[in-house]
């Protein structure tokens, strides 16, 4: 039975290769390298004052356990809260936005969009989010 | 009687749901890429490979089951793709990943669960094991072939 199960396991892997292959070619190049740079905590920490930490989270774990002077800023609510966002933004001070945990996809949405809508540039997502910046 | 309506429930369970998701990833392949690239476990060529293969396989695998062919392989595949799952979803539940499972809709965007994924998961390789002893009872043992006159 066991025999079976892996023949019949083989056959079914290269039953389902001949589409993959299909679909690959068709959807593939829609995959874009991921081109938003990560900065670790410690590196957020080195750069010091020069920093603008924005929030990418709801607004209610914002203000649950939001970092001292990060701004709110998350899709959900991105018009009404862009404005408090620009009051806080100084040229000349690096972005850094930070969602729960690593691997969290909001503050990478948040990065994305501020580069492409506001056209800013010195904008980075943190690596490991606040659970990264806790732990260190 | 009863067992074969628990095999034909688990079987049409299984395969319905392996079909949902496989179909969900297939349509959108870039969006589960990017939700396998969330786990942080595979470097970035390999979850495109991945990405685009294993939509294939959760398909295939569920409409062998659906039509009882295949069946033992289709069984394995699905087993195999749960134990997969299921060590990616405690690896993140271990680091503290704050991701999306991309279990279905790959850009889900509620907050991932994780020990309701794990016992989802759990419960369903559970009925794997089921099918696997059911099919195991259906064979019959070499001690009855010997025991059956010749025709």
């Amino acid at each position: 039975m066991i025999a079976r199960a892996c023949r019949q396991l083989c056959a079914l892997l290269a039953l389902a290769l001949l589409p993959a292959i299909v679909a690959g070619a068709l959807q593939l190049h829609k995959v874009k390298p991921d081109p938003m740079p990560q900065v670790e905590p410690a590196q957020v920490r080195a750069w010091g004052e020069a920093v603008l930490l924005v929030d990418a989270r709801p607004r209610k774990e914002f203000e649950r356990d939001g970092l001292p002077d990060s701004v709110l800023l998350n899709e959900d609510e991105w018009n009404a809260l862009i404005p408090d966002f620009l009051n806080q933004w100084e040229p000349d001070k690096r972005i850094v936005v930070y969602c729960g945990g690593g691997g969290c996809q909001a503050s990478k949405a948040v990065a994305a969009r501020l580069r492409t809508e506001l056209q800013l540039e010195n904008v980075h997502v943190l690596k490991g989010g606040l659970k990264a910046w806790r732990s260190e | 009687m009863a067992l074969r309506v628990i095999e034909l429930a688990l079987r049409l369970g299984l395969a319905g749901i392996f079909l949902y998701a496989g179909a969900l990833h297939a349509w959108d392949a870039p969006q589960f890429v990017m939700a396998i690239q969330a786990y942080d476990l595979l470097p970035p060529d390999a979850t495109m490979l991945l990405g685009v293969y294993l939509p294939w396989v959760e398909i295939c695998a569920a409409l062998a089951l659906l039509f009882r062919r295949l069946y033992l392989g289709a069984l394995g595949a699905v087993a195999g793709m749960l134990l997969v799952f299921l060590g990616g979803i405690i690896s993140a539940w271990a680091r503290g990943l704050d991701i999306s499972c991309g279990c279905f809709r790959a850009a889900e965007s509620i907050q991932t669960h994780f020990p309701m994924l794990v016992a989802r998961d759990l419960t369903m390789l559970a009925a794997v094991a089921v099918l696997f002893a059911l099919e195991g009872r259906a064979q019959p043992r070499p001690a009855e072939w010997l025991m059956r006159p010749s025709a």
